[in-house]
């Protein structure tokens, strides 16, 4: 029989462990960094001919930041905005940039941002890191001006199906970098 | 500490065993804060001494385990698999997954034990379901909950100042100054807290009865309402309303106002 002195040692003990696990795991964000974000949307602009025109820029007093994108043959520039936390600033970017604004949240083209949504894959991506498998960071909301559309227009941006592969494409790339490890 | 440990489960077995759930319980309380505390000390390391724990959270785990130590015999004891099972769980690295082992955990404690060891587990399921609403639910309302405490406060404040617009969580005057209201300023993530807090402090007094409790809940949430509708209001009025009410100042008066406000009515409560 176990006294019970053992048994709460014991216990002290494995609650000890998970906050260790905890610190470990929420000690690196869940989320993409600004400058891994920002990377991996300059790759999907450049494919399509656009050039960032300058660093990152911070708005609206650090509620977010955003990236202007030129093409030369184009008249205005293309903005993608980085939304961090739970994409509360979604309605000012939407003021600021005169309602003409979509988001891409997990991959897909959205009117608003959904805070489900959001958990939800942070969700999968926690499990699929734990069963170990590759995982890209999942990428903060983020808020296109002009909103994307079937991409007839080249001057107003990537086509909305060009977004949504890049969740997909940072997938892959984080898969070809597990295989390729010794 | 050895002696009086063995003096105290000589005096009385229960007060012993009354350790293990209360050790499962506030070890699972602060593995589901494990978020909080590692943001916190990422952010500003370890300036701040309650490590981003909120008052009214450390007030209410410190009475939860206040009143689960109490030397109430228990009838009933939950079985050993279930104590084994909620701390393997813990082990998960998630936070708002150990509030949910903690709600369940406490829930069947509450069930089984009795006396002043039962309302601490109750104590220690409100803390955790308060967690889950925060931390996860209000996450998914995010919009339409920000969205509406928004247009509440628009509508007041338009009345004295019609420049003042407001559009979704942002209210402000367009091309000027807007306010973005964030879940965490929201009176539906500040109140249950504040609640439970009050609520705690009663327990911790007295033997609070439930209508005089529920009257000092009623009037807590009413001022608090007022109370966070007046400050945002002042905070979408100007630039400088801003510096003032959401800077150290403004912040310190609102949350000692809420401190006195959870005190007093808790004391209140608390009388017979």
């Amino acid at each position: 029989m176990i006294s019970l002195r053992a048994r709460l040692a014991a216990v002290v003990v494995m609650l000890a462990a998970g906050l260790c696990l905890k610190a470990a795991r929420y000690a690196g964000t869940s989320e993409a960094s600004e400058a891994e974000a920002a990377e991996r949307v300059s790759a999907v602009m450049t494919a399509h001919g656009w050039t960032a025109a300058g660093p990152i820029q911070r708005r609206a007093g650090g509620f977010y930041s955003r990236l202007v994108f030129e093409r030369p043959d184009c008249p205005r520039p293309v903005l993608v905005a980085f939304l961090s936390g739970n994409a509360e600033s979604a309605e000012l970017v939407r003021l600021d940039h005169a309602g003409e604004v979509a988001f891409v949240q997990d991959g897909s083209v959205v009117a608003a941002p959904s805070g489900l949504h959001r958990q939800l894959a942070a969700i999968r991506h926690g499990a699929g890191r734990w069963l170990g498998r590759p995982q890209a960071s999942p990428l903060p909301v983020l808020a296109v001006w002009p909103a994307p559309d079937a991409g007839l227009d080249v001057c107003k941006g990537p086509a909305a199906s060009a977004w949504t592969a890049v969740e997909r494409a940072a997938v892959a790339q984080a898969a070809a970098l597990t295989v390729n490890e010794p | 500490m050895m002696p009086v440990a063995s003096t105290a489960q000589a005096a009385n077995p229960a007060a012993f065993d009354a350790r293990l759930p209360a050790a499962i319980m506030l070890g699972g309380s602060l593995n589901g804060l494990a978020v909080r505390i590692v943001e916190e000390l990422a952010a500003n390391g370890f300036t701040s001494l309650s490590l981003g724990i909120g008052p009214f959270q450390l007030i209410a785990l410190l009475v939860a385990a206040r009143l689960c130590l109490s030397p109430d015999a228990s009838e009933h004891r939950l079985p050993g698999w279930l104590h084994a099972a909620a701390v393997v769980l813990l082990l998960v690295p998630s936070s708002s997954f150990s509030w949910l082992v903690v709600a369940l955990y406490a829930a069947a404690q509450a069930c089984a034990a009795s006396g002043r060891q039962r309302t601490g587990a109750a104590v220690f399921l409100a803390v955790a379901l308060c967690a889950i609403w925060s931390s996860v639910a209000l996450k998914w309302l995010a919009a339409p909950v920000t969205a509406a405490e928004a247009y509440v406060v628009g509508q007041l404040v338009g009345l004295v100042r019609p420049d003042i617009v407001q559009s979704g969580n942002v209210i402000g005057i367009p091309d000027q100054h807007n306010l973005v209201l964030m879940t965490a300023c929201t009176t539906a993530d500040a109140l249950p807290w504040a609640a439970l807090a009050l609520v705690s402090v009663a327990l911790l007094l007295g033997n609070p009865e439930p209508r005089r409790t529920f009257a000092a809940v009623a009037i807590l949430a009413v001022a608090y309402a007022l109370a966070n509708a007046a400050r945002l209001g002042a905070m979408s009025w100007s630039g400088d309303m801003y510096a003032l009410i959401h800077g150290p100042i403004g912040r310190n008066v609102f949350d000692l106002l809420q401190t006195v406000a959870v005190l007093g009515l808790g004391s209140w409560a608390s009388r017979p």
